[in-house]
Formats: C-alpha cells, structure tokens, sequence
C-alpha cells in the first residue's frame, strides 16, 4: 500500500503538528562540505532502519515505543529509488525496532509481550518465518540488529534488560508491571545471589503495601542469600548469532543493559551501544557513562564460545566501578546494593565513554572515502531523559545529535546537530529532535538519519508524541 | 512516477489531517456525553447525601466536573472545530443516556438510599477518565500538545476522584447492603 504525498520544503515549515510545527534542514549542524535535507516527515515512533543492496531504504515504524502509548501501527515501510513510498509489512503489538537486509531477505527483532523475535521477510513474496522466538522480554530494554558479520555471515542479534537497574521494579508503571507482571532477568550464566532484595510499594495490589524483590525474580518475589540462577541460552542482555536461517543460535556475551546499536567494523569486529543505569528508584545508580562495548567473542569461531563474556550488569557501571562505589551515589533515590555474589569477570573496559543520559542508539561504520571519514563509528545520540531519570542539571541536554567516533582512541566529537541546542526550543526552531538511527547508503555517499521525533520529558512522566519523525539524508557536497 | 528528492510527508496534507480531525471531534462527542452524564448524577447524587463530609466531596466533584466540561470547549477548539454548539450537542446526548442510567440503577438492587448513586458516579467517573485518556492518546497521536495539555491535569483530578468514590463507596457499603440504611 502506497502511503504519503510529496511535499515542498516550504511546507514542511508550516505542520499542523503543534508538537513539531516546522521541520527545517538549515537548523541542524553538519560539518563544511556537507549539506543536510528532510527526506520523509510525519513517522510516527519510527526505531530503525536498512538498505537493500540497491538502495531500497526500509524503515521501521516502532508501534508500541517509548513511552508504550500510544500505540501506531507497527510496520516495515519501503522508500523506493524512485522515491515512493509503500507499507512492506505490517506487524503485531509492541513492534519492530531493528532490521538486516540479506541476499533477497528482510530480517528483523520485534519486541512485544513476554519474548521478543526475529523474523525473517522473503522481499519477493512478503512471506514472514519466525526465526527466533524465545527471549526473555517484557520490560524496558530493546532487541538489538540483527545484522550480519562480513566475517562469518553469521546473523547478530541482541536484547537488553527487563528491569531498570537490575530488579524489576514499579519504576515505569506502565512500561513493565501493568502488562507483563511476571517479566523478569535472566542471567546467562550460573550466578550465585546476594540476596539483598529491594524493598517497594506493590502497585498491583489493593493496598500498596511494601513488597521484596531480588534479582532475576518477578515482581514481588525475593531471592534468599546463596540461592543460584541457573544461566541460560535465551537470557536478557545478552548478544547472540545463528545462522541466517536461525539454528545453531549460541550466545556470545551478556551483562549489557541496552544493546540497541550494533554494527561490525570493515574488519569484522563488533561493537555494541549500551545506555546507562538510571539514577532514580529503590535501586538508583548515578553518574554511569553511556558506552560502546568491543564484543571480542564475534571473532571467535561459531560454535566456540564455552563461556560469554559479562559486560557487568546489573553490578558494574561502565567505569568499572561497582555500583555501590561512592562515585555512583545518588542524590535521588536509594542506593544500589550489590546482587551477584560471584560475578564473572568483567570484559570492560568500554571502547568509548558519553556523558550519562546521551541515550546512545544505533550506529553504523562509514566504509566509504568518498563520504569522508572512513573507519569512525557514527552514532545516534536520542537524547537525555532526564529530568524523568536524573536529577542533575548537567544531564539535562545530552544527547540530539550524530557523533564521529575512534574505537581505536576512544575519542567523539559531534557530526550532526542542532545550531540552537536549547533542548526546549527544538521543536519550534525545526532542527533534529531525537536520532534513534544512523545509516550509510550502499553507494557511500550519504549518511541517513532517523529522527524518532518529539518525546517531551518531565520529572514524573514522558510523553511521545506521533506523526513527528523525520528521516534526513546527510550529502558530501 | 515520482520523483526523487522531494519531501514525502506521511498523514499531515490538509485532506489526511482533516480525516483524523474528524474522528477526534467525534470522540469528544462521546467525551462530552460521558463528562456530562458524569457531571449531572454527580448533581442529583449530591443533593440526596446528608452525611456532611462525603455531601462536601461530591459538592466539590461537581464545581469541578462543570470546569471539566468548559475544558472540553477548549479541545473542539484545539481541532479547529466550532464550540458553540457543544452546549446543545451535550442537551441532546444527555437524553441518550437517561436511559442507560436507569439500566444502570436497576442492576444495583438490594441496596437503598444514596448509596446507589455513589456506586454509579464511581464507575461513571472511571468511564469519564478513560474517554479523556483517550483523549490525551488522539492528542499524542496527532502531535498536538494543546490536546495533552489540557487534559492531563483533568486526568490527576479524575484519578483523585477515583480513589475517593472507591473509598467512600466501599467504606459506606455494607451498611447500606446489611442494614439497608444511609449514613447521614
């Protein structure tokens, strides 16, 4: 189904979307040489995106997003190189957040109830296979790709926490307890607990009274000192790979909180975004960085990987701290006590540091010379949360834009971003609001931006607003 | 065929829009019909009380749902649609409801008094808080923070409301079921 009309750039100053009235490419930043346009407008929740080998972009539309509600229709939408625009794939509740493009197939992570998938899309016949349809979801982190490593050809994929920081929690009401109350961590390996549970109200009860809960448990239901979690395949935060058509899955890494963004180097090495613990809640954690894990485990060989790599949730902040350590204590909220009495060892440190709350998303390497910058990693940065999950003035304007980064330094600086960076003016200056993904085009001569749209942040609540992302399209001149 | 290069927008021209905003008023329609059927057993609920403290509270649920229903105004105006005759789409929808009211009382047999009332305003208003949540969820999925604005404080008095007609109607109840008599 055909969808969307052709516009001018005139009037997409002048929305009738009060949330983001004016969407103006000379608003955002980009270096000398480069020049920025507004390719699609008006997606609503839009979570990621991939090209064909011909240049045929395919963009997810997220559904059920962040916040849950409300809910658009989850679909795969189809830019076309004549510049038409069609719904490839319709999906279910929650939603797709990440896609692969391979040999005449779609592949994609959903989230969505109790297990997230993947699935699998013949681009010729529309026909969908599940390929996978076992991990552990239902709560607040995201299904990471998939992609495919131009190491192995093996596919990539990935899912992140349920809880917060590490014991599900009534922190986010609506996103976790109030639809899948019996969500719950899993580790992927066998951990012995502390059996420092968390005291908190119980919202789903009549009377909300105070309730214990540890880790690795549902909702209400405390761990006992010394007690052991078996380790499983299908865990959270964890990172996998299986063939194309979805056997031999085998897990390769877990203990990361959020790996939304993956993307593998010109030579073949992985590396995976995470987002930061949230200094909020009976379980608080401040000042842990946004970072960017090296999975080394990718270059090993399939089937070779007896033990996963831990990149330290719910324990260890990405400053290699544990999380109790007094450089982690919050100034909102109750401190975090340590869970897991026998950690693995750490396979921190990070390759790259942001400021917490950058809320750092999918990414992409540039293999291209003629775009520039062939090697650096660039990065969605979708924004900071705060003051929802943070109480500090400094967190409150991380994150809007693109980064150019070194996973051989370790250095970022800024690629894309607004001239006006007054978070509260975005919407009416018509620059970028939020970059949830950030993609090369298979000719190397564009960088495409997607832009999730407006989500407004208060101390208590957040809201998103549909209908306001855009997909811009980034050009050497 | 067309071409490349020129903006695609995805439900925002002037006849998508319209659509959607036709839709929206429909649903404050229906808001304006549940907020006012609301708003009137909360006036006849009121007058029948005699316990002092819970007759203030309804009291005070009514000066509140009359704003409410101003607030309701506010939104046809948001989308752009006329507001004068709200008032008369509210006297004519009321009228539907009399009679869903009635059925509504008669599935409360076996208790006297205004109790009965209480217990209908209680659901009434649990009705009226989830057609404005709609609401705010047609103002999210249009982009329009005035929508959102406007109907999320109404939301928190809603929800104080619900918890004290729950209070109130569960505290009183079983006097009225056992002893088929009114406080006050």
């Amino acid at each position: 189904m055909k969808i969307g009309v052709q516009t001018t750039k005139d009037k997409l100053r002048k929305l009738p979307t009060t949330a983001r009235p004016t969407i103006d490419a000379d608003q955002v930043y980009v270096p000398d040489g480069y020049e920025v346009e507004a390719v699609v407008a008006g997606l609503s929740f839009p979570t990621g995106m991939t090209f064909a080998d011909d240049g045929t972009l395919f963009i997810n539309e997220g559904g059920s997003t962040w916040p849950t509600r409300p809910a658009m229709i989850p679909r795969i939408l189809r830019l076309g190189l004549d510049g038409s625009l069609d719904v490839f794939a319709e999906e279910n509740l929650g939603g797709p957040r990440g896609l692969a493009y391979r040999d005449g197939f779609l592949y994609v992570t959903l989230k969505g109830g109790y297990f997230a998938r993947v699935v699998r899309y013949d681009t010729s016949t529309g026909e969908r296979t599940v390929l996978h349809d076992k991990i552990p979801s239902g709560g607040w982190h995201e299904p990471g790709g998939p992609l495919f490593s131009p190491h192995d050809g093996l596919m990539y994929f990935a899912h992140g926490s349920v809880s917060q920081n590490g014991v599900a929690l009534p922190q986010g009401f609506t996103v976790d307890l109030a639809k899948n109350p019996e969500a719950h961590d899993v580790p992927g390996q066998d951990v012995t607990l502390t059996g420092n549970n968390i005291f908190s109200r119980n919202p789903l009860m009549p009377y909300p009274y105070l309730t214990e809960t540890g880790a690795y448990k549902p909702f209400g239901t405390p761990a006992k000192e010394d007690e052991v979690i078996k380790g499983e395949l299908w865990c959270t935060t964890g990172v996998w790979r299986s063939k194309p058509d979805g056997s031999e899955p085998e897990l390769i890494a877990w203990g990361i909180r959020n790996p939304y963004g993956m993307a593998f180097s010109e030579d073949g090495e992985l590396y995976v975004s995470d987002n930061d613990m949230e200094e909020k809640g009976e379980r608080a954690i401040a000042m842990d960085p946004d970072r960017i894990w090296h999975i080394k485990n990718a270059k090993k060989p399939h089937g070779s990987v007896t033990s996963p790599d831990w990149y330290g949730f719910p324990d260890i902040a990405a400053t290699g701290l544990p999380v109790w350590h007094e450089k982690h204590l919050p100034e909102k909220g109750k401190p975090a006590e340590q869970l897991i009495k026998n950690p693995p060892e750490w396979a921190g440190p990070a390759v790259y540091l942001e400021k917490p709350h950058s809320c750092m998303t999918k990414m992409d390497f540039c293999k291209s010379d003629e775009f520039g910058h062939r090697g650096k990693l660039f990065i969605s940065e979708w924004g900071t949360m705060a003051p929802f999950n943070s109480p500090r003035e400094e967190d409150l304007s991380n994150g809007f834009r693109v980064m150019m980064v070194d996973v051989e330094t370790g250095e970022g600086e800024p690629f894309l971003y607004n001239r006006h960076p007054e978070p509260k003016s975005e919407s009416t200056i018509g620059g970028i609001q939020r970059p949830v993904d950030c993609q090369f085009s298979p000719d190397g001569k564009s960088l495409y931006v997607l832009d999730f749209g407006v989500a407004q942040v208060d101390t208590g609540h957040m809201m998103a607003y549909a209908h306001t992302g855009v997909l811009w399209k980034v050009t050497k001149k | 065929m067309e071409k490349a290069g020129t903006p695609i927008v995805i439900g925002l021209d002037e006849k998508s829009w319209e659509e959607k905003l036709d839709k929206v008023e429909k649903w404050f329609d229906q808001l304006l019909m549940i907020q006012s059927s609301f708003k009137k057993l909360a006036e006849q609920t009121a007058d029948k009380i005699g316990e002092i403290h819970i007759k203030t509270i309804v009291l005070a649920m009514v000066e509140e749902a009359e704003e409410h229903e101003r607030q309701i105004e506010e939104l046809y105006k948001v989308i752009g649609r006329d507001p004068s005759s709200v008032r008369k789409k509210a006297g004519e929808l009321m009228g539907k409801m009399g009679d869903a009211l009635d059925n509504l009382q008669s599935m409360l047999g076996g208790t006297s008094g205004y109790w009965k009332e209480l217990h209908q305003l209680h659901l009434l208003n649990l009705n009226a808080m989830s057609a404005f949540g709609m609401a705010e969820q047609l103002g999210l999925a249009l982009g329009l923070t005035e929508v959102v604005d406007i109907v999320f404080p109404i939301l928190h008095d809603k929800q104080k409301n619900h918890m004290m007609l729950q209070e109130y109607t569960l505290e009183i109840g079983a006097v009225s079921v056992l002893y088929d008599r009114d406080f006050g």
